[in-house]
Parts: C-alpha cells; structure tokens; sequence
C-alpha cells in the first residue's frame, strides 16, 4: 500500500496542490556519479501517476473528480470507469512531473570509490527514530523527480475534505503526515469562512487582466495565535518542493519556502475558490438594482461571486474602484500584508479601593508572548523608530501603539475620548461600562488583532471556575472501608447514595446565605469577594434563590455522580455549576484507586495458586479484588500473552481464600478457547470446580440448576449463552467473565443482548485489543460492564464517537479517557515495567478443540485404519502408521485440507477460528508474526484465507517459492514500513537460515513432534536483532494425539527428547494397543459448533 | 450590536466641498459643468503632489488639461498644525488607523487655517481650453468629481496643503522626540548595542532532517465543531465602502454592501455546512 503525500505549491503563474504517492521498494542506490549536471534522478520509491489513480481508487478517493481533464467531459470518464478502461481514463488525466528535496542516503563505497544515493523512506525515517538505532549513513537533502496530480484551489479543499480527519485505529495510515497537516489548515480555512474572516479585493493578475479576488484575514487572536502554531509545527515535507519546478540552480539546495507564506498563500487560494463557489449561481441582490449599479462595480461584484469573470471596464473606473477599495480596508492594511510582532493591549482593571472606577489600560504586546508587555509611560517616553526593549526590537513602537488605539477607538469609541491629549495611557470605565466591556467588547478587540487581558477572576468566560456554584463534599455511607470488607452482603455500587453536604461558592470563595444575599443587593454583574471580583450572572442568581427556596433533602449524589465529578464529566447540579468536589474518608481513597491503580497494593499470590504470579499479575489481581469491592465492572485489557487468564484464576482463589465465593461463577468465551480454559483451571486452580457447559448432553432445567451449585466455575460459550438465557438468568451468579469481550462488540447482537440479562453482583471483561481505540466495542463492553455509565448508545455516539472518529477531536478522547480510565487496565508488553517481569521467550501451548465434523473424520479414519494396521506388519505397517499420521494432523488442522478442497469455505477448525482470533489482536496490538505449518498445502490454503479474513497481503515462503521471490519477502517483511505484518512458512522451507527479527509472535500451527525443529523455526524470530519479547504459540488440539504426545513431551520433558529425536519414527514402533491409546478421541474435547 | 456610527457622516469633506460649489454665484455654469462630469468627459484625475491634474474631453478631439491647485501651507503653518495635533493622540491614532479624524478641521482653524478654501476663488486654476471664463465647464466638471475623490481617499486633501499623510505621521513623530529630549526624561530604552536580537522572537527556520515528515498535532478542539461566526463580520467594523455618491441613486454604497452582507451570510452558512460533512467522499 502506497502512502499519500501533497504541498501547496506557489508557483510564479499558477499555484496548486500537488499530490504523489510513496511506496517501498528494495534499496536501489543510485550511483551519485553517474547523474548528469542538471539532471534529477527519478525517485525510485514514488509511484507512477498511474499507479497513484488506483491507489486513490483503492481508497474509495476517485481522481477524476478532483483533477481538471483537459478534453474529457465528467460523464465520458464515468464510461470509461464502468468498462475499466482504467489507462484511458489516466491517460486522459494530466500527469504532473515535480521536484521536490527529500532526505536522500549519502553512502560511501570506499571499495569502488563510489559515491551512491537513495531517498529515505517516510515511515522508515520514523521508525529509525523510535528504535533509535543509529543512523549509518549520512543524509542530506536531494532533488528527485516524482509523479502526480495537480489540484486546482477548489478540488484541493474537496480532496482535503474527504479524507478522514480522525488518526485513531490507523485507517489514515495511507496519508503522510503532509497531507494530516494540510487536512487541518483546510479545515482552519472552512471556520475562517464560517467566521466570515476575508476581504474583497481587487487584483491584477500576471497577464494585466483585472480580477476581484478574496483574501483572507487573519487579524483575530486566534487566528494569529494558529498561524503561529501552524508555522512552528509545519512538516518540513512540505516546503521542499521547487517551485515553478525549477532545478536548484547552483550546488546548494535551495532554502524551504518560509512556512507562514505557504500557509497564507494556500488559505488566499482556498479561501477565494470557496467563496467563489459556494456563491456560484446565487444571485445575492436583484438584477434591477444590480443594473443601477456603475458598470466597474458591477462588473466588480460579479467577478466575485463567479470563478472566472475579469473585469473589462474602462481603466478610470478601476482605478477610482481600487482606491475606494483601499481607502475602506485601509484600517486593516497592516494586517493584511504584514505579520505583526506587536499589538496594542488592554488590560482592564478593578478598582482601587474606595473608588468605583475600572482602568483600561494600554499597552504594547508581543504577539508571541501574552506576558511581553510594555506600558504606556515607556512607549511615550521612546518616540524611535526601533527600540530595543528587554532584547526584542519593536520597530516603531509609537506608531504600532497609536494604529492600535485609532483601531480601537473605532471598535470601542468609549476609548476616544481618553485620546484627547498627547499621550494617553488608559482610561476609566465604570462598572456598567467595565461589564460590558468583559462580554461584548473584548472578544470584538480580540477579533480584530488586538489583545486584551482581563483581571484572572473574569478571564474565564466560558469556565466556571469564578461562578457562582457548589462546593461538595463527599463520603460513603456510614460504613468504613473495613466494614465494607467484612459486610458481604451490603456492597456499593455505581447507584449507591453517597452522604454529602455542599456550600455556596463564588469565585473560589465559600459564601454564607446571609453573604449571598449581601451581594444581590448590590444589585451588580461585577461584585467583589475578598479582593476578587467575579461575575454574578442573572442566570445563577435566580438558580441560586430557587436552589435555596427547594428542599434541599431531595437532592441525591450517587457513587457515579461523584466519580463524573472528579473526572470533570458532569459539572452541574440541579442546574448549579459545581466548581469544587472533595471526597472524604473511604470515598477518597476508593477516588485515589480509581485514578490512580499504581495506589493499589498488590495481593500476594493465593497459596491454592499453582505456580507463581509474575508483579505486574498480583498487581491486576489486587485490582480485580479492588473493583469487585466495590461492586464496579472491571476490564481487564491487558496485551496478549501477559497472562489474563492467570490473573482472572488467581483471583477466583483470592475470593474462595477469602470465603467470598458464594455462588458459581459464569465465564463466557469464544468456542475454540473452551477447552483451554479448562485446562488452564484445572493446571493453576485444582481448588476450584470447573464445568464446561456445553454439548449435547449438558444438564437441562432442574438438573442444570443443582449442578451448577456444585462448581465454582462454569464455562460455556456466547452462542449458548443465547441459546439457553432463559435457564442461566434462574442462576445468581457470584460474577460474570466475558472473555475476549471484543465478542459483544456489536451491542444489538443477540450474544451481547444475552449477557446483559444474567443476575450478578460482578462483571468482568477480558480482551487483548486496545478496546479504548474501538469506540463501539468500547462503549458495548462498558455498558455491560457498568450499565448506562456511558450514556445510551445514542448519546455516546453524538457526544464521543462522532467528534472523535470523524474529527479526531482530542478534547472529546481525553474526556473520554478519563471517564473509562477507571474501569479498564491495559498493560502493554512494552511498558517498562512489564518488560522486566517476562521472559524474553515465552512458550505457551493453545489448546483449541475439534469441530464435530472433525471429530467425526478424525474417529472414522482412526477406526478404519487401526483395523488394517492391525493386520499388517514390517515396512508396510510402519508406513500406514506414518500416512495416518499425516492424515490425522491434517485433520485437526481443517477438514478442507484432509479433503484437498481449495477453499477452507466449507468447513470449519477450531485451530484455525482460534489463530483467527489471535491473528486479529496481534495485528491491532502493531506487532507481527510468523505461522510455521508442515504442510505446504496448508499455506497455501491459508493465505488467501487470512488475506480475506485480515483484508491485507500475506506472506507464504515455502519449497517453491523461487529465490527472488524468497529474498523480495524476506526483504519487505523486513524492512518494507507497511508490509505485511504476517508471513506463513512451510517448516522445511522457512525453519533454518532465515532471519526475521521482525516478527515477535512465532506461531506452530501443527507440530512436528521435535522440540529441536521447532526450537530452530522459533529462533527466526528470537535471535540477534531482535528487540522485544518474543511470544511462541504452540497449537494442540485438545482429545486428539496432538495432546497426548505434546503431554508427553511435557512431562518428560528429557525422556521425550530422547525419544522423538529421530522425528516420528518411534510412534512406528509402538503397538496397536498402544497406538490405539495415543489415537483414540477424547470426545469431551468436541466443541459444539455455533450452528443452532 | 453595531455601534459603528461613525461612517453616518463619513464623507463631510466631500459634503463641504459640494457645499462650497453650491455657495458659486454662477449656477448656471456649474449646472453644465456637472452634467460633463456625468457623461463621462473626464477621462483622468491625477494628484501629483500638491497638483490635480486633469484631462476632459472638450470640442475638441485633443482633451483639454486642467490643473488645479489650493494654495499650500508653508511649513511654518505646517508646524503649528502639526503642533496642535500632537496635543490630541487621537488624530495620530486614527490617521495611523487608516482613518480621517471627523474634527480634523479644528486642528486647521485652531491656528487660522483652514483645511478647506473659503471660496471657489481660493482655488487655483487652469484650463487649456479657449474659453475665458473661470471655472469653465471642464474645471467646474473637475470640481465635482473631486467630491467623490475625497470621499474615496481623503488624505488627499492634506496632499493640496503641501503634506501626505505620511508626512504627517513622521513630523508627528519627530514633534514627540523632540519633546522628549527638551523635557530630558531619560531614555530609558537599553542600549542598542547590548546582546538584543530579533532572533528572539523570529522561529528558528529548523531544517532537521530526522523531523522531514513529523506532524502528530491532533486537530485543534476548536476546530472539531466549527459554528457560525457572531452576526458581526469585518463589514461591520469597516462600514461603508467609500464609493462614489451620485445625487439620483445615492445608494451605491448600500447596495454593493448589501450584496457583500447576502454574501458573508451565505459563505458563514455553507462552510459550517460543508466543515459537518467532512470526510465524507
């Protein structure tokens, strides 16, 4: 997949946006020498303008709406379009040939005495930032020919526009960081539409025609303060393109274009095409007035509402037209054409005491530096024309201040009479002037270049910090933290009623009624609190009296109020704002926890634990044991392969050693990992009762009841769950797991409707994705976990989901963020602390079941060929042995590759459901794998497969892949930024000699039964080079040899190396009792598929 | 709000300068006169300095040259005009502005001048036709369209005194420094030669290479919703175009400032439109 980057280009005569692609390719230095004077080298990692028009496509952007084609008329290009006459419709569309320096390799040959050169790689530049590995040759910058599109003015918004905004869950992973920031100032352009921020002009072009034109203005502070901004974080990307695509003329590269006359110039491009074409037949005033009009501005306002129309009047009129034109915006002149480095500021003041009066007073301040100021007195005391002031030089620092003042005199004419002497330095308001001043009058001055600093009590209009509101002081029922321990029966929950009491407040300043009555009697919008003057809004005043009046015993704070509150989620109560919440006693220590799960100490490991938890698992544990005390639902987020499952274990033993298992608990999971579950119960926890519950022969009704009191664990799937919601609602669970959450992601499906009907006191959910990056899945988890604690799913999508996804709003994900922060623990396996406490090899064996159709082939062929075997002996027996080997691990890989179909279509693994799943959140987590298989055939029904299933490339190296083919793979699993995260390999083909360090997951899909083979396949991955913790996933079908032998590798460990050394020879030597025993299906381990 | 009540009489220079054309004994004339200023006969006006300078399409195929001039200050007179302006910062601040001071006259009369002549004799004349009289038709057609020139640029009234604008603004300033020093208060500026730089202040142009394609700034949170702007546009705060006022259709100002008014409105509307529908192809 291409990356897409684009500039704006200021060229001498026509300015556009051009737009390129980059893709990666093997490292094809260019010798430096070989380029001739003048030449620029072709980019070899740019893609050609026809390869750009798919890739577009391929991104649902389609080309030829945005560029202009010379001949073609829009509907023929959709014919061609629907006949795929693809290279007809970009031969039609007019490909752009560019300069543009990009970071280029400078690498010496010392051996040939060569110099050669290849561009850098925008993602690979990231990359050798983040893992900080040195860079080994030197880089400079280097003019290199690319292809592309030109976009007009007008198609470069359209084209801007339409691309995501968001950058969450990688779906812009095709756009360069160029284009991010383009899609930005784009949409800076839209608000300074909106905000009605441009002039008209009128201009003459570089062939003496006459036009009127938009400008854009950028005289407000906000705007000032964006383009400041917008300059400093500007990529450099985007101002190394040549302009007019002029070669660099000399040896030097020429120097960026300076970032703020980029910008500038794009926003007065956009910013007239807009207008231009959101007026465009739309006639704002009648033709018969239009007609009185003189013919010059006539010919002046149609030219602005029209994209093309010069004006042809008599030169006299355009003339007279222009000076009119100048002498009206002469008042924003300065902003216009210069960036100013100061303005003229007000600062408004309280009154002294004793006195009524507020003071305006006047300054110079640095657009750069709301704290550079300089007053009035030393301004008049340096009539110069620059003036060196604390190391800044102001260049006219009279004029600027007066232009400033006239300004706003005009904005503000109460400031005109303070001007009436020679050097004025502020003026009085009164305190009606002063208020109207703080709502109306400074954000006009704002908007019009000048600054204006208000006392800190004021500053906040839109905050409430200094409004009148409520101070609340919370705590917990009666109980204290160790009652709650002990009071099993009487948990908290997101419901419960806190103990509260609340003051009146204004600005900071706790106030008695008596006070409050003072203040309204001052009958004042301004009023003055211990030296800090603060607004009494109307608005409050009348809440406040009404607050009072009621019965303040019907006010209600729940624990999730209160949370809301000190997340800064919810600010108002009964209609106050509360601009102070405190929580005293446990309520405080359970708010720390929330906020803070590094405050929670860790349990120690439960002594019926098998085996020992690693730090950061006693530290989920206690977490778990925190939550569930508090009756609050818990995610458990945690990477892949850091030990969920052990954790959720352990703390099952936590409860049982602490006598709080009281009812059976329910786990929920996905059908391939029912069995493993089991065994992971039974290998950490043989204390506790673990039932599967699943199958034909499954308890029903009564029985199902009573059973269920006899296990402290029951594991069943999501489709049964739904099947039989009716008998486990009669259940009262003690907690409710759902495991791989990610399950009931879509919250309308029946298995989520389903979960949500159980009766508990708990409810956990586990998944390895970053849930807090899947918004719906987000928000479906957590409604399970804490009902309605995000809002409905209504309000959820409006207020989060919408500005977020579709505009990457960060205010919205941090708010977000730290209302779900709580609730969710996800540790990474990259977090430094974690790192210290895993291996840098992990081993895990995945236990996945049979589908019942597998099972049926595997018990058929197992019958059948156990009675030939029996009859035979010597050679001929061995060999039977040996193909019904094969056949039976094809078998427990996937029916349809016993059956040599070419589709997996039309049957079903519960390996495979299983490395689905796995595939799935090592792809979301960033990381890559490896699956080795010994079956070529199996690969090669695998990857077209997991390209569908994953919607990206994959890799299979195997026997035939020829040499080029084989290095080409290696190459970009490698290197290549956004190649293929996944690469399957056959065990004979791809288990020695290859080096992807790329990888930190190392799949073995079926097993060749010799530690030694899949040590050395493993050591693909975990060898030199390799920076991370390498995961090792061993599958095994549970029932099926595959246990057996895996369990007797495991349990002797030694003996077994022995024995298997030779591959699987040995099983020949075995006796038909004793192959029957290693063969037969444990048919406990048959999973019930999903079919109903 | 729009308490802009300043452009109600925006164009009294060029109000009193109809008012002293409407003063001449000989209506007539100047009747004639308007009418040739109306039919398009004057093909230039130019200031060249202190200058108006002139062609009108007379009888003739050749247009006739017409000078005009008002009888300069001297720059002694300049001085005290000068010196009384100083006295009010407002006249600095709103010539600095881009803006002609409403009581500007008073600066004038307060030494005994006057900004404007007294009477159309003051004005001096010239015109390459063969007609005697003064004003004939093609000076008195330039009379009348130097109102609509003053209401346009203003400064260039000052220009017929002897001084521009930006003379003004300079002398202004010079007018300060030089109190300044009399009154000796101490310049307390720093020394021009100590370690000041601009450099403070102008972004280092960084050319690091390692940073070529960085860009992970989220989109600013007040762009995420973005909402019509308040009722008041930069319309509001430049008011009127300064654009020619003809006597029958008084309006052209109006009228062109009501389309532009339909205009913002309906850009405001469109852009909040098309910023909702975003991402969407």
């Amino acid at each position: 997949m291409a990356i897409l980057h684009g500039s704006w280009l200021v060229n001498k005569q026509k300015s556009y946006f051009f737009i390129w692609g980059e893709t990666w390719c093997s490292t094809q230095e260019i010798d430096y020498g070989s380029i001739a004077v003048g030449e620029i080298p072709l980019n070899p990692l740019a893609i050609s303008g026809t390869q750009l028009y798919q890739c577009l496509r391929s991104q649902h952007l389609d080309i030829a709406q945005f560029v202009q084609q010379p001949a073609v008329s829009p509907s023929s290009v959709k014919e061609h379009q629907q006949k795929n006459h693809l290279n007809h419709v970009v031969a039609d569309l007019p490909i752009h040939s560019q300069i543009i320096s990009l970071p280029t390799n400078f690498i010496v040959n010392q051996v040939k005495r060569k110099v050669f050169i290849y561009p850098e790689h925008s993602a690979s530049l990231v990359v050798k930032q983040d893992s900080s590995k040195y860079i080994e040759y030197s880089q400079y910058l280097q003019p290199w020919q690319i292809e592309g599109f030109c976009l007009t003015p007008t198609a470069a918004i359209k084209f801007l526009t339409s691309l995501p905004l968001s950058s969450t869950d990688n779906q812009d992973a095709f756009l360069g960081a160029d284009l991010r920031f383009w899609e930005q100032i784009a949409r800076w352009s839209l608000d300074l539409l909106s905000r009605g921020k441009f002039l008209p002009t009128i201009h003459q072009q570089f062939d003496g025609t006459t036009v009127a034109k938009w400008q854009v203005l950028l005289d407000s502070a906000v705007d000032r303060s964006r383009l400041e901004k917008f300059t400093t974080t500007i990529p450099l990307a985007c101002r190394t393109y040549h302009s007019d695509n002029q070669p660099p003329t000399n040896l030097v590269v020429d120097l960026p274009i300076a970032a703020a006359e980029l910008i500038w110039a794009f926003l007065d491009s956009v910013t007239d095409a807009q207008v231009k074409v959101m007026l465009a037949s739309h006639n704002p005033i009648e033709t018969r007035a239009m007609v009185s009009l003189p013919s010059t501005v006539q010919q002046w306002l149609q030219s602005l509402t029209h994209t093309s129309n010069t004006i042809n009047s008599e030169v006299t009129g355009i003339e007279r037209l222009t000076a009119a034109l100048k002498a009206w915006t002469l008042p924003l002149q300065y902003q216009l054409v210069t960036k100013p480095l100061f303005r003229t500021c007000f600062e408004l003041r309280p009154p002294a005491p004793d006195q009524t009066d507020w003071v305006l007073a006047y300054f110079l301040q640095a657009v750069d530096d709301a704290e550079f100021l300089i007053d009035g007195a030393t301004i008049w005391q340096h009539p110069l024309e620059r003036f060196v002031y604390r190391n800044r030089i102001l260049a006219e620092p009279q004029e600027t201040f007066l232009r400033g003042l006239g300004l706003a005199s005009r904005l503000y004419p109460v400031i005109a009479s303070s001007l009436e002497i020679p050097s004025p330095e502020f003026c009085c308001l009164n305190p009606t002037q002063a208020y109207e001043f703080i709502k109306s009058v400074a954000w006009r001055l704002e908007d019009n270049g000048l600054g204006v600093i208000l006392p800190a009590s004021l500053a906040n209009r839109e905050g409430w910090a200094n409004r009148l509101g409520l101070k609340i002081s919370a705590q917990t029922g009666a109980q204290t933290g160790t009652q709650l321990l002990q009071n099993k029966s009487a948990r908290l929950g997101l419901q419960s009623l806190l103990n509260f009491q609340w003051e009146l407040a204004i600005g900071g300043q706790t106030i008695s009624q008596a006070e409050f009555n003072r203040l309204i009697a001052l009958n004042s919008p301004l009023v003055e609190i211990n030296g800090e003057w603060v607004e009494l809004r109307p608005q409050d005043i009348k809440t406040a009296q009404a607050f009072f009046a009621s019965r303040k015993d019907k006010m209600h704070l729940s624990l999730e109020d209160a949370l809301r509150l000190s997340q800064g989620d919810t600010q108002m109560i009964e209609k106050l704002p509360v601009v102070s919440f405190t929580a005293t006693g446990v309520l405080e220590e359970l708010m720390g926890a929330l906020t803070n799960n590094q405050s929670i100490a860790p349990l120690p490991t439960p002594s019926s634990f098998r085996g020992k938890l690693r730090p950061y698992q006693e530290r989920g544990v206690a977490w778990l044991a925190f939550l569930e005390r508090w009756g609050l639902g818990a995610c458990l987020a945690d990477d892949m392969g850091l030990g969920k499952s052990i954790e959720l274990i352990a703390f099952l033993l936590h409860l049982q050693e602490q006598d709080l298992l009281e009812n059976p608990t329910l786990l929920v999971c996905p059908t391939s990992v029912l069995s493993n579950w089991e065994k992971e119960v039974k290998k950490f926890a043989p204390t506790l009762r673990v039932f599967q519950y699943h199958g034909d022969k499954r308890p029903k009704g009564k029985a199902f009841t009573e059973a269920v009191q006899k296990y402290d664990l029951i594991i069943a799937s999501y489709s049964l769950i739904h099947r039989d919601v009716k008998l486990l609602q009669t259940v009262k669970w003690q907690i409710v797991v759902l495991d791989e959450a990610q399950n009931v992601k879509n919250s309308d499906a029946k298995q989520s409707q389903a979960v949500r009907q159980l009766e508990t006191t708990f409810r956990i959910a586990l998944t390895g994705t970053p849930v807090e990056n899947k918004l719906q899945e987000l928000w479906s988890i957590l409604d399970f976990l804490n009902p309605g604690y995000l809002g409905n799913r209504q309000f959820f999508q409006r207020r989060f989901a919408m500005p977020i996804e579709k505009y990457g709003d960060a205010a919205s994900l941090h708010q977000l963020r730290s209302l779900v922060q709580p609730f969710i623990l996800r540790r990474l396996k990259t977090d430094k602390e974690i790192i210290q406490d895993l291996p840098e090899k992990q081993e895990m064996t995945v236990f996945c079941g049979l589908t019942i159709e597998q099972a049926k082939l595997y018990q058929k062929i197992v019958e059948d060929s156990l009675v030939t075997i029996e009859s035979s002996t010597g050679l001929q027996r061995r060999g039977m042995i040996l193909s019904l080997l094969v056949k039976l691990k094809q078998i427990c890989n996937h029916p349809a590759q016993y059956l040599k179909e070419s589709t997996l279509k039309d049957h079903s693994s519960a390996k495979l459901q299983r490395l689905d799943e796995m595939l799935e959140e090592v792809i979301l987590a960033g990381d890559r794998a490896l699956i080795f298989t010994q079956f070529a055939e199996w690969g090669k029904l695998l990857k077209p497969h997991l390209e569908n299933q994953l919607n990206r490339e994959i890799f299979f190296l195997y026997g035939s892949s020829t040499k080029q083919q084989r290095e080409l793979m290696i190459d970009r699993f490698q290197n290549d930024p956004q190649g293929p995260p996944i690469m399957i390999l056959s065990l004979k083909a791809g288990g020695v000699g290859l080096n992807l360090t790329r990888a930190n997951h190392v799949f073995h899909f079926d097993r060749w039964w010799n530690p030694a083979v899949e040590n050395q396949a493993t050591d693909r991955v975990f060898r030199i080079g390799q920076t991370r913790n390498v995961q090792v996933h061993k599958f095994v079908c549970t029932g099926t040899l595959e246990e057996k032998i895996n369990q007797m590798i495991e349990s002797k460990k030694q003996l077994a190396e022995q024995i298997v050394n030779a591959g699987e020879e040995w099983l020949t030597e075995l006796d038909t009792d004793q192959l029957r025993n290693l063969l037969i299906l444990d048919r406990n381990a048959v999973i019930d598929e999903d079919s109903e | 709000m729009t308490n802009f009540t300043l452009q109600a009489n925006r164009e009294w220079w060029s109000q009193r300068w109809l008012d002293l054309l409407d003063s001449y004994r000989f209506k007539k004339r100047l009747e004639r006169a308007r009418n040739y200023a109306r039919q398009g006969n004057i093909l230039s006006i130019e200031f060249k300095g202190a200058k108006v300078l002139a062609k009108v399409q007379g009888s003739e195929v050749e247009p006739y040259q017409v000078f005009l001039s008002l009888e300069p200050f001297t720059d002694e007179q300049w001085s005290y005009v000068i010196e009384t302006m100083s006295q009010r910062a407002l006249f600095a601040a709103k010539l600095l502005a881009g803006e002609m001071p409403q009581n500007i006259e008073e600066v004038f009369t307060a030494n005994g001048l006057s900004l404007f002549p007294f009477t159309l004799s003051d004005v001096i004349s010239q015109c390459s036709c063969p007609d005697q009289a003064n004003p004939c038709k093609h000076i008195g057609a330039v009379y009348y369209q130097l109102g609509d020139r003053f209401s346009e640029d203003p400064f260039v009234l000052f220009q017929l005194r002897g001084r521009t604008k930006e003379q003004i603004i300079s002398d202004l300033r010079h007018l300060r420094s030089t109190k300044v020093g009399e009154t000796g208060i101490a310049d307390g500026g720093e020394n021009e030669s100590s370690n000041a730089t601009t450099l403070a202040h102008t972004q280092p142009d960084s050319l690091k290479i390692e940073a070529f394609w960085d860009y992970n700034e989220p989109l600013e949170s007040t762009l995420v919703v973005i909402t019509p702007g308040s009722s008041e546009t930069v319309l509001d705060v430049l008011g009127n175009i300064p654009l020619a006022k003809d006597e029958e259709s008084s309006s052209t100002a109006d009228l062109v400032m009501k389309y532009l008014q339909a205009v913002y409105s309906d850009v405001s509307q469109k852009a909040v439109l098309a910023a909702m529908k975003i991402g969407e192809n």
